[in-house]
């Protein structure tokens, strides 16, 4: 089979939409739609964890930071307390030298927080500062510092003093043994930036850590805070002073930088998802579109291809499309068999066409070579086609006469003619013809033979009347001198007949004469001789009687003539009736009357059983039984006299011979024996009319058979005579050739 | 003792002659009347016109009838007596010269009890007229004239 369609996968230059791009874009997208979807759902839940996560770790931070401060401050004012404790100090409240010898010294050298520089300054109890140290510039610190009665009271006291630097002052009170012992205190002055950056340690670049009075910065480390925007804070007030507020910020760079790793592997993980959701959908996608690219194939195949014959749909899937392509060959195979219906009708068609146009061409060729003029006319006898021999004849061509009536042409009466004729073959619907005279435009006369037909449309409905005007004038012609031969030769005809019937009349009327009247005469003449035989005998003499004699032997001849004449004109005339005829007992009842006849002689006769011929019964017994005659009499003066009858077939006929020894006769004259009145023997030898023979033959020729006659002078004679056999047609024939020439 | 007068039809005076000499000398009989032609005949028969005074149921014993006759021929004259009832079973015998196959059978159609054609031959003429004279007068049995 030839199978022009392209088989296995799509063609991938394909242009125009394309399902298969369609449905892995769709896919793709509702893929990615979902996968972003959740995507940044997590990515928004997870920063938002993040988010809280880094700010707890801030505010975790902030918690251990304020702690070690919180700490370091406790140490130093449980320190500074320690030594407030101490005598010496109270000492020294009163005893300047004291302070001047020892405690200046010892304040120089003490460390009350390890590395942490701490100003150590005895003040009294109106605040001024009685020992310098390392910070102890002078009293006013003390007294402007807020801790205007550091006596007042026993109680620890810690406060921020200052404002640039700022610093830390931890009061302890210096107690004397005795109570109205002098008052002071032991100050323990600490820079809030020294306390911050010995216990905050180095901090990471982008954060800082700050210790606030409300708004005011007192202590500020790590990166500078210039846009408050830019950082997470975590911020509490410390314990020992909650006057204090630490902040430890983080700028949100450094602190976010977690969420930047997630947001970049979400938006890495992202595409990936996408790129493979794409992949995995284009794929998807492409298996479950292959079967209907494919189908769309081959049924793009059908359409491109030439002939549908020999193509099919094969799409193999058991899904819907399966049943789509199943459906679809089936169309196919419909269409199939629909366009070879369709081509065959065509063809039949275009066949139809070709033999309506060639019947179409013979019929134009028919229309324009007849020797007639023939047209059409509509119901309403309006020409509606006429051929060249009408325009010569009537001299109006066709242009001129299609659509219009006779009327328009032709005298009012002859029109009238025509339409009555048109008409009558309309209401008939049988043809009509006529003849009429017609004088052609060139001047011709003309007899024309006018045949009218109803023309009928496919229904059987009359819808005109065709006309076919036939040149007849030369059969006319030709009639009219016919006749006038036909006249003159029925009048020859008449006269011939009438000779005929006369002569016939005639014949009849001698045979009757013959037969009554001719005889009478012959009769008295016999008669009259022998009544004066015998009435009179004894008065006449010798030679009187032999006169007589004679009168009675010539009228006895006369009437044998007569006789056989009569049976001549017979033998011709009447009808012939044919039946089987027993030549046998015909020939024995013959020979039978020739013996009672001629008692004297002893003839013998041979005459087998089973002879028949078919014929006229009444005329073959005058026929056999001249022969039988003839043979009887022409053995007369033989010794041994011998008739012998044979009977075979020679053809189609049936033969009988007969055969004598008697006189026979000379086979020179042997055209004569069958002609009237011819005898080959003297009266005087053999007595005879001659028109025994004569009148066999005219038997035998009236039955369509032949005589035929063999003899030599003193040998015997053989006639045969040859008859159609029966069953064959009846009627007259003409006779064998087979028997010789002889007869 | 029945009638035994012959009615001979005859228009030949010579064949009258040799008829009425070879009846009578076969002794047949001697009562021979004889007519001309066809109507004398049916005349005579009917005792009409010349034959008046003639008792008609005196019929003869036999009509010897030529068929060639003047005025009315045999055909005719047989024709007419099968017809009548006097005539329809007298005895006739058609007597003449013709052989004509068409004359025999136009005879028996017409109810002829005989046809006997005329020898030429004197010996034979007389003969057969004795014969038929004797053997219809003498043997033929015939219907009494009153039925």
């Amino acid at each position: 089979m030839n199978d022009p369609a392209p088989r296995g996968p799509m063609p991938t230059t394909q242009s125009g939409p394309s399902l298969t791009r369609e449905f892995a874009l769709w896919s793709a997208g509702l893929a990615m739609v979902a996968v972003l979807a959740t995507g940044t759902l997590a990515y928004v839940v997870a920063r938002n964890h993040l988010h809280t996560d880094i700010a707890a770790q801030l505010r975790a931070e902030q918690h251990r930071l304020g702690e070690r401060l919180d700490d370091a401050i406790v140490r130093v004012s449980g320190n500074v307390a320690s030594l407030a404790r101490t005598p010496l100090f109270a000492e020294a409240l009163v005893d300047a030298d004291l302070r001047k010898a020892h405690l200046e010294s010892f304040l120089e050298r003490v460390r009350v927080a390890g590395d942490l520089a701490v100003a150590l300054i005895l003040v009294d109890a109106e605040g001024r500062a009685l020992t310098g140290g390392r910070s102890a510039t002078n009293g006013a610190l003390l007294t402007t510092g807020g801790m205007a009665n550091p006596g007042e009271s026993d109680a620890p006291r810690t406060r921020v003093h200052g404002a640039d630097p700022a610093r830390l002052e931890i009061i302890q009170p210096v107690v004397s043994p005795g109570a109205d012992g002098p008052r002071g205190a032991l100050v323990a002055r600490v820079e809030l930036a020294a306390l911050l950056g010995e216990r905050v340690g180095a901090l990471a670049a982008s954060d800082f850590a700050a210790l606030r009075s409300g708004e005011e910065s007192l202590a500020h480390r790590g990166a500078p805070a210039p846009i408050p925007e830019r950082f997470l804070t975590a911020a509490a007030p410390l314990v020992t002073l909650p006057d204090l507020t630490l902040v430890l910020g983080r700028e949100r760079s450094a602190a976010l930088a977690p969420l930047g790793e997630l947001t970049a592997m979400s938006v890495v993980g992202g595409s990936i998802a996408v790129l493979v959701v794409f992949l995995v959908a284009s794929w998807i996608a492409r298996r479950i579109t292959r079967p209907i690219v494919e189908l769309a194939a081959q049924a793009r195949a059908t359409t491109s291809a030439d002939t549908l014959q020999g193509m099919h749909i094969d799409v193999r899937a058991d899904n819907e499309i399966g049943a789509l392509a199943g459906a679809l060959d089936a169309m196919l195979r419909r269409v199939q068999d629909l366009h070879r219906d369709l081509e065959q009708r065509v063809a039949q068609r275009t066949q139809a066409l070709g033999a309506l146009r060639e019947s179409e061409g013979r019929f134009r060729g028919f229309l324009e070579n007849a020797p007639a003029a023939i047209f059409l006319k509509d119901r309403d006898s309006r020409y509606t086609l006429v051929n060249r021999r009408f325009e010569e004849w009537y001299g109006h061509s066709a242009q001129e006469t299609l659509g219009r009536c006779a009327h328009d042409f032709f005298p009012r009466a002859e029109a009238d003619t025509y339409r009555e004729m048109d008409r009558e073959v309309i209401a008939s619907g049988v043809p009509l013809t006529g003849e009429a005279r017609l004088t052609t435009r060139s001047g011709a006369r003309l007899w024309i033979a006018i045949t009218k037909f109803p023309v009928r449309d496919a229904r059987g409905q009359v819808i005109g009347v065709g006309t076919i005007n036939l040149d007849i004038s030369a059969r006319k012609r030709g009639e009219a001198e016919l006749r006038r031969l036909n006249e003159g030769l029925e009048q020859r005809v008449r006269e011939r007949t009438a000779e005929l019937l006369a002569a016939n009349r005639e014949l009849e009327a001698f045979s009757y004469t013959a037969s009554h009247d001719l005889r009478a005469p012959l009769r008295a003449l016999d008669g009259f001789s022998q009544a004066l035989l015998e009435d009179c005998g004894e008065r006449l003499d010798e030679q009187a009687r032999t006169y007589l004699g004679f009168i009675q032997k010539g009228s006895r001849d006369m009437s044998r003539m007569l006789d056989g004449l009569l049976q001549l004109a017979r033998s011709t005339r009447g009808e012939l009736h044919r039946e089987e005829v027993d030549v046998s007992e015909l020939a024995a009842a013959v020979v039978c009357r020739l013996r009672e006849e001629h008692g004297g002689r002893a003839v013998s006769t041979e005459i087998p059983a089973d002879l028949s011929v078919a014929g006229d019964p009444r005329l073959l017994r005058v026929a056999f039984a001249n022969l039988l005659h003839n043979a009887w009499k022409y053995t007369q003066h033989r010794t041994h006299a011998t008739i012998r009858l044979s009977g075979y077939t020679e053809g189609a006929y049936d033969v009988i011979a007969i055969e004598d020894n008697g006189a026979g006769f000379d086979p020179a004259f042997a055209d004569k024996l069958f002609q009237p009145f011819q005898r080959l023997h003297g009266e005087h030898e053999f007595e005879g009319t001659g028109i025994g023979l004569a009148t066999v033959a005219r038997i035998v020729e009236r039955h369509g058979g032949r005589i035929e006659a063999e003899g030599s002078p003193g040998r015997g004679a053989r006639f045969a005579i040859a008859l159609p056999r029966a069953g064959r047609e009846h009627g007259e024939r003409g006779p064998p050739a087979a028997l010789g020439d002889t007869a | 003792m029945p009638s035994r007068r012959i009615l001979l039809v005859e228009d030949n005076p010579m064949d009258e002659a040799l008829t009425v000499r070879a009846l009578r000398s076969s002794g047949a009989s001697d009562d021979i009347v004889v007519v001309r032609d066809g109507h004398e005949a049916l005349q005579y028969l009917y005792a009409t016109g010349s034959f008046e005074d003639r008792d008609a149921t005196d019929l003869p014993a036999l009509v010897l009838l030529d068929l060639k006759l003047p005025k009315i021929d045999g055909f005719g004259v047989l024709a007419r007596l099968r017809s009548e009832s006097l005539t329809r079973h007298l005895p006739v015998v058609v007597l003449t010269s013709s052989d004509e196959q068409n004359d025999v059978l136009m005879c028996y159609q017409r109810g002829a009890n005989s046809y006997v054609r005329k020898p030429v031959n004197a010996h034979e003429f007389a003969e057969t007229v004795a014969r038929l004279g004797l053997y219809w007068i003498l043997s033929n049995e015939r219907v009494r004239a009153a039925a």
